[in-house]
């Protein structure tokens, strides 16, 4: 934890670099948060259409959307970066000066390509999240509030393993955005309550690629409902475990193309 | 003049046909952007099928139209896609436009006859075959005549041209705000409301309805949508398309009045 | 033992062929053909601490390959490297916080903010004390000439501000050895005067150990006195400067542009001097500086002539390793 301190100062470099920057950051923070809005009220003309998505009305299926954004903002903040620049600073030569410096590499990368880009989506996301709590009239026990952050940083990590996941074939080939987008349409399931798609698919996004505990599951014990399909009720306080453990994996898979960067040279 | 045209014509083809030629080059690209296609439609069939629950008609509309919408409206956006504007406004903003001037060709012409070709790539060597297949096996609703096709293709075209007047203009806006960070923010969320290409206007609430109704992006993707499904009659389908050309010729004379007032700045500066 | 060794270094590098046709791009994402190429092979020096070494070579020779795994960020393929007791790339985070690496035009600032407040950053990454920041800080501004720029943002600098505020950031922490790569590729003789002059003084007041890698022969001749010259991954030069000069300049090469009213027919009477080339009124003329100086040449090629012009080439770093390559392969023969 010695270098708590310099990682904070990235953070603190990285604002004053938007201080500096004013206007253009607020633009696009607006940006964002427009565009999202524009997509959540699409999500709510569709959904009031036809009354209900399976056994989900348009609000809660806009809870859903906004767990997930509000944990790409945060997977978004660090890691976003490292998965569409890791390819061409490889091939520039600027990740040879990533490893000259005394830091875990991981660690460097994610607070140098630190973004606070991503405001203006987190917060469209809590202002969607609170407007649903209030139009379904749920009462926030205090339980449900202390659980919201867990959910919300596990689902973040969840997104963040994701990201790392599409950045590591660059250790070993050039080309590598179609693995990214391949694990990005898988995401797209996860707009709406999986229960609606095949078993197959429903595995997919909980066991294999687990999208599913970034909104699907613990949106259920916010909402106080009982979708669970195949999968275990449990499911639905499973988020932060899920989180750490992805993480975990992603990170530990990324150190390894590093050491495999570092005796091939790629 | 002909013989102008013809030769402008070819640089433009050959434009159109390098933008082709780089993207038939990323071929692993290819065989991931038709999985992932594929596995758009099939979500987005599911989610249709899990909204109409078994009803036949909503708002009028069944769900093998609503299926149909989706494909072949997909296939139409992939046409009419552009983010020329973001280009357009960078190059602007920093003056850079003024060397663009120098050329012989008509710099806006270039840069939107690469996108198209590209864009025609896109949707005719990676979308339509997966359209084709999915149609094959679901069974798309096909236009009534040929003429209701042929109209639907006019009406296509139209919508293009309507696109990039749209994003020249936003791309010009940059030259009075000085900046070129709202353009995402415009094009993508008016488009994202107003175009229907997500959800069609069918199922738009009344008062959305009608804000939507003096705004030009419905005829983008949904109307063209309309006339391929048959969902207007040949009155309307008039309208549609007059409505389309006065929209086009609006849009050309405000894209003039700015492009002039630039112009006569850049002179001024030197460039 | 040596201060940095080098021992029986090799380094291979797989070399992907690029597959056409779909079906097998398909295959090679899961069985690719390749060569192997070889970096550098089996090189061997040493370095005392506080030397100067000036690391050369032509493009694609080995350099920045033995730079890396000198660096800790390459694993050689076989042989051993150690400095100061570290195995670079075994231990490279410890490693790193010994060393300063710069690597050509690669910026480590921020773009957006004035230099100062990437220096702060770097101040905490290498754990610096704030006296020393201090006057570490202070030493650099006044002898790299930082005072006007450092608090202006990044992308506000010049190609030669941004490259010595980049040196400056590599030696914040006072690191026993800087690796330089290419430091005045692309800068003007001014922002070059004062770098070599920075890394000269740095050298002495701090007794930092330097080696640099360049294409310009100035930067070895004005401040090194050291230098390794590697060819083809193989060391072909190790030892004083003077000593390869004396090797290179078997080549010097005088251009003299005669004037229209001169005879085209030259007749040359020194044998110290040899026609290389001629072309219309330009006539090449090779010598060697052992053997007879400048001056005299170009007084002996210019009696009684009209003159126009007068180039002077000194011998190119390429044409040395290239004379260099000959003489050791007739070694080989011989």
């Amino acid at each position: 934890m010695r270098y708590l301190s310099l990682y904070l100062e990235f953070y603190k470099i990285k604002l004053k670099g938007i201080v500096e920057y004013r206007s253009s950051f607020f633009l696009t923070s607006i940006s964002k948060f427009v565009n999202y809005l524009a997509h959540f009220i699409t999500i709510w003309i569709m959904i009031n259409a036809f009354e209900t998505m399976g056994s989900w009305n348009a609000y809660e299926i806009m809870m859903l959307f906004s767990l997930q954004t509000a944990s790409y903002a945060i997977a978004g903040s660090f890691t976003y970066h490292i998965t569409t620049y890791l390819s061409n600073w490889i091939k520039d030569g600027t990740f040879d000066e990533v490893l000259t410096k005394p830091l875990n590499p991981f660690l460097y990368l994610a607070s140098r390509l630190f973004s606070w880009g991503y405001f203006g989506t987190m917060t469209i996301a809590l202002v969607v999240m609170i407007y649903c709590f209030v139009k379904l009239n749920i009462t926030l026990s205090f339980i449900k509030v202390l659980f919201i952050i867990p959910v919300i940083i596990g689902g973040g990590l969840i997104t963040g393993a994701m990201m790392i996941f599409a950045s590591i074939p660059a250790f070993w080939i050039v080309e590598n955005n179609f693995v990214a987008n391949l694990i990005f349409t898988v995401k797209d399931i996860t707009d709406y309550p999986i229960t609606i798609f095949s078993k197959g698919l429903q595995i997919l996004v909980t066991l294999i690629i687990p999208y599913a505990f970034v909104n699907f599951f613990p949106a259920q014990f916010f909402l106080d409902k009982n979708d669970f399909s195949i999968f275990h009720p449990a499911f639905q306080f499973l988020t932060p475990v899920i989180g750490v453990i992805m993480f975990y994996l992603a990170y530990k898979l990324w150190m390894f193309g590093i050491s495999h960067y570092k005796s091939t040279g790629s | 003049m002909i013989a102008n045209w013809v030769s402008r014509t070819s640089v433009h083809l050959e434009i159109m046909k390098k933008a082709f030629k780089v993207s038939v080059t990323y071929k692993i690209n290819t065989l991931f952007e038709f999985l992932s296609i594929g596995f758009d439609f099939f979500i987005q069939i599911c989610v249709w099928t899990a909204l109409y629950n078994g009803r036949n008609l909503v708002n009028g509309v069944s769900l093998s139209d609503m299926i149909s919408y989706v494909m072949v409206s997909s296939f139409v956006s992939s046409l009419s896609y552009s983010g020329i504007a973001l280009k357009i406004a960078n190059q602007v903003k920093d003056g850079t436009i003024g060397n663009e001037l120098c050329r012989p060709i008509n710099y806006k012409d270039m840069i939107m006859y690469h996108e198209i070709g590209a864009n025609l790539f896109h949707s005719i060597c990676i979308r339509l075959p997966v359209v084709l297949l999915f149609g094959f096996l679901i069974k798309v609703v096909i236009p009534a005549s040929g003429l209701n096709f042929l109209l639907f293709f006019i009406s296509v075209i139209f919508g293009i041209t309507i696109v990039y007047g749209l994003n020249f203009i936003y791309g010009m806006l940059a030259f009075w705000l000085k900046t070129s960070e709202y353009v995402n923010f415009i094009s993508r969320a008016l488009m994202t409301l107003f175009a229907g290409r997500f959800v069609p206007i069918w199922f738009y609430p009344e008062f959305l309805k009608k804000i939507g109704q003096v705004l030009p992006f419905r005829f983008i993707t949904f109307e063209p949508m309309q006339i391929y499904l048959g969902k207007v009659d040949s009155h309307q389908t008039l309208v549609i398309l007059l409505s389309q050309v006065i929209w086009i010729a609006a849009l050309t004379i405000i894209q003039q009045i700015m492009w002039k007032a630039v112009q006569k700045h850049l002179v001024i500066q030197g460039g | 033992m040596s201060y940095i060794s080098v021992e029986n270094i090799s380094k291979e590098f797989k070399i992907y062929h690029r597959e056409k046709g779909f079906a097998n791009i398909v295959k090679s994402m899961f069985a690719r053909k390749y060569s192997i190429k070889k970096a550098v092979e089996n090189i061997n020096f040493s370095i005392d601490k506080g030397e100067l070494v000036g690391y050369v070579g032509p493009n694609g020779a080995g350099k920045s390959t033995t730079i890396k795994m000198l660096s800790g960020i390459l694993i050689p393929t076989s042989g051993k490297i150690t400095v100061d007791g570290r195995i670079p790339y075994e231990n490279r985070q410890e490693n790193a916080m010994h060393i300063g690496v710069v690597f050509g035009q690669r910026s480590q600032l921020f773009w957006d903010l004035p230099v100062e407040d990437t220096f702060d950053l770097y101040r905490k990454m290498y754990l610096v004390d704030k006296t020393k920041f201090k006057r570490n800080l202070e030493f650099y501004t006044d002898l790299l000439e930082m005072k006007d720029f450092i608090k202006m943002p990044v992308r506000q600098l010049s190609l030669g501000q941004k490259m010595r505020a980049n040196i400056a950031i590599a030696l914040l922490h006072d690191p026993e050895i800087v690796y330089l790569d290419e430091p005045t590729i692309g800068l003007d003789v001014l922002a070059k005067e004062n770098i070599r002059k920075f890394i000269q003084e740095v050298n002495k007041e701090k007794k930092t150990t330097v080696i640099l890698t360049t294409h310009d022969m100035d930067d070895i001749e004005q401040i090194c006195n050291r230098l390794i010259m590697i060819d083809k991954g193989q060391i072909i030069y190790d030892g004083k400067i003077s000593d390869f000069k004396k090797r290179a300049e078997g080549e010097n090469v005088l251009i003299v542009e005669y004037g229209d009213t001169d005879p085209v027919d030259f007749i040359l009477t020194d044998t110290r001097i040899k026609l290389l080339q001629e072309e219309g009124k330009r006539k090449w003329f090779k010598y060697c500086k052992t053997e007879i100086n400048t001056a005299e040449v170009i007084s002996f090629v210019t009696k009684d002539r009209q003159v126009q012009d007068i180039l002077l080439k000194e011998p190119e770093i390429e044409d040395i390793v290239k004379k260099m390559y000959r003489a050791q392969q007739v070694e080989v023969v011989s």
